[in-house]
């Protein structure tokens, strides 16, 4: 299936959005003082909605893979979810392997997945913190959309990634154009502004985050680099990847669970009944997350479990910049 | 819904004490339930939480299974105090397991301390249902005291089998104990095995899965040769909430069971 691409103006696109609402929640990015969050709109307000600039600041992951979710009823609300970025969006093939692979469906992470149509947006301002290039993505979507918009001078070019996406044009054609070669020239021309500027933003980061971690397992300078992490576990929360939940008990009677999200960085995380600990001291702990990322999740799945979106370069109460703990390993 | 995280009810059919803090419960599912000697359950005690056991029964009884218990945090302290005709909750089995079909046509020669015996007695009885197939089988067993022996009652049954040798050790000397009296691994210098035509299975606490393997290796026995029944931290038992990893690998769904080379070289596999 080949992707289509069309022109919208803003207007029409709001039309859209409004005719879509009526029968789903209606999820995206707005502005909030000086940051972009990933909030619910009202109908109404689809004005909100911003299309360019950032990633938001918290995960979309949550859509998904709510915090704290009772497994015992499926939740098959409808929902839109629109401008996400290629960051969030890359985390999902992980998601999917985790929660579907092997014929052990997760039916509570399928129920939502299947009831949300999903509308990237291209990012336009990468921030300091961005590196998505470095881990060998793009700051625009190529696959996992529905749909994927991109704002141009004169409105949004909107590409189609999925049946479900054209068939939602399909059913609103006359707000639709095909898009212009010069229009999707213009569109070229922004991404690899954006490409271009992650890059720059990162020219000092420029090493194989896999290979440099692998080939380091044993350096000190773990240990060094630890030293001002305080195990909040903020890295872990707001990463779109980070998945690691635990099971605990919801209802005596019916013995049904509830799944929360839990953190690696906990000191009890990896701890067995007796008190064994494979990780029992901090800097295993750090350590244990870059391996997950960098080389226990490509081993496992084959995908790097990292889409260097820099949240948790952002959210580090001790302000460890993993770009920089990457580079002095390869050192 | 197909809902993988729901546990089935089983009944507690009865209780034995085997140890001062070691019991075996024998249950009872409401649905069908089977696996593989060396998979894992999840069982749950209401209110209380859930945690991984091996069961401790020949896989061949579909009536029942076991599951040996020692008493050593949360959910084992409460399962200690439940009764029979109580009910707790299965979820499983996961894992891997022994492989019976690697073993098949050599001496299997078995390593196993405290508590480690449960999955152990699994696979020994599955091993004596098909003598045939497997050329002779080997337990070196360790406890500290002769009250911390498990299964007491079952040893003299067992050594009765021609193709089983049994060498058992306390870690010091005790009245009334004839048997040996050393740490379990140097229990295996007392044992003739055929090397070249042999597996080597170890279950136990983390120290001796430690230097059990150290001492397997000093005798020239291959990495490969080695298989180890790892204790992590399973949660969901599916591979997907990531608390047992073991490098790569989740012990709950790639494992629990390993060869030591598949993992010799990341960290944290002894603790």
């Amino acid at each position: 299936m080949s992707n289509e691409t069309y022109f919208i103006s803003r207007h029409d696109w709001e039309e859209f959005l409004r005719i879509l609402s009526r029968q789903a929640e209606l999820w995206g990015l707005v502005s909030q003082k000086d940051r972009i969050v990933f909030v619910q709109v009202k109908p109404t307000e689809v004005d909100r909605l911003i299309y360019n600039g950032i990633r938001s600041a918290q995960p979309v992951k949550t859509m998904f893979y709510p915090g704290r979710d009772k497994l015992t009823a499926l939740n098959t609300s409808k929902k839109i979810i629109v401008g996400m970025k290629a960051c969030d969006l890359g985390a999902m093939p992980l998601y999917d392997q985790v929660f579907l692979r092997d014929g052990l469906v997760d039916s509570f992470y399928q129920a939502l997945k299947e009831n949300i149509i999903l509308v990237s947006a291209d990012c336009t301002e990468p921030g300091t913190n961005c590196f998505c290039t470095v881990i060998g993505l793009t700051p625009f979507a190529a696959k996992e959309f529905d749909l994927n918009i991109s704002q141009i001078a004169a409105g949004l070019l909107v590409e189609t990634g999925s049946g479900k996406g054209k068939e939602l044009i399909k059913t609103n054609q006359a707000l639709f154009k095909n898009a212009e070669s010069g229009q999707i020239a213009e569109r070229d021309k922004n991404r690899q502004n954006t490409s271009d500027r992650v890059k720059e933003i990162n020219k000092e980061f420029n090493l194989s985050f896999d290979r440099t971690v692998k080939e380091h397992f044993d350096s000190p300078v773990w240990e060094k680099e630890a030293q001002p992490c305080v195990g909040c576990t903020a890295c872990t929360n707001v990463c779109p990847t980070c998945h690691c939940f635990l099971l605990a008990e919801a209802d005596p009677e019916t013995l049904s669970k509830i799944r929360l999200w839990d953190s690696c960085q906990y000191t009890g995380f990896a701890r067995v009944a007796g008190g064994a600990n494979p990780r029992a001291k901090l800097a295993e702990r750090f350590k244990n997350r870059y391996y997950c990322k960098y080389y226990y999740r490509p081993t496992k799945f084959n995908q790097i479990a990292c889409t260097g979106c820099g949240r948790c370069i952002e959210a580090c109460l001790g302000k460890i910049d993993k770009r920089k703990v990457i580079r002095e390993l390869g050192r | 819904m197909n809902n993988i995280y729901q546990p089935i009810k089983a009944k507690i059919e009865k209780v034995i004490q085997e140890t001062p803090n070691i019991k075996r419960f024998v249950l009872k599912t409401s649905e069908p339930f089977s696996f593989s000697t060396g998979q894992f359950v999840e069982m749950t005690v209401p209110d209380v939480g859930e945690a991984p056991f091996t069961p401790s029964s020949n896989p061949a009884d579909k009536e029942c299974f076991d599951v040996t218990v020692m008493k050593v945090g949360l959910v084992t302290e409460k399962l200690h105090q439940m009764k029979e005709g109580d009910t707790v909750g299965v979820r499983g089995p996961f894992g891997m397991g022994y492989p019976l079909d690697k073993f098949a046509g050599k001496e299997v020669l078995i390593l196993g301390g405290g508590v480690g015996m449960a999955p152990l007695r699994s696979l020994l009885l599955a091993l004596l249902n098909e003598p045939d197939r497997f050329k002779r089988v080997v337990l070196c067993y360790g406890a500290k005291t002769p009250d911390d022996v498990v299964y007491k009652q079952c040893f003299p049954e067992w050594g009765k089998q021609t193709q089983l040798e049994i060498k058992r050790s306390i870690d010091r000397p005790a009245p009334d104990w004839n048997e040996e009296v050393c740490l379990a691994p140097a229990l295996l210098e007392k044992v003739k095995v055929d090397q070249k035509n042999c597996v080597v299975v170890v279950c136990g606490p983390p120290i001796m899965m430690k230097f059990g393997t150290i001492k397997i290796l000093e005798l020239g026995y291959k990495p490969e040769q080695i298989y180890l029944s790892m204790e992590k931290n399973m949660s969901c038992g599916l591979g997907k909430c990531g608390h047992c990893n073991v490098g790569p690998y989740f012990a709950c769904k790639d494992g629990p069971v390993f060869t030591y080379d598949k993992i010799k070289d990341f960290p944290g596999i002894w603790d």
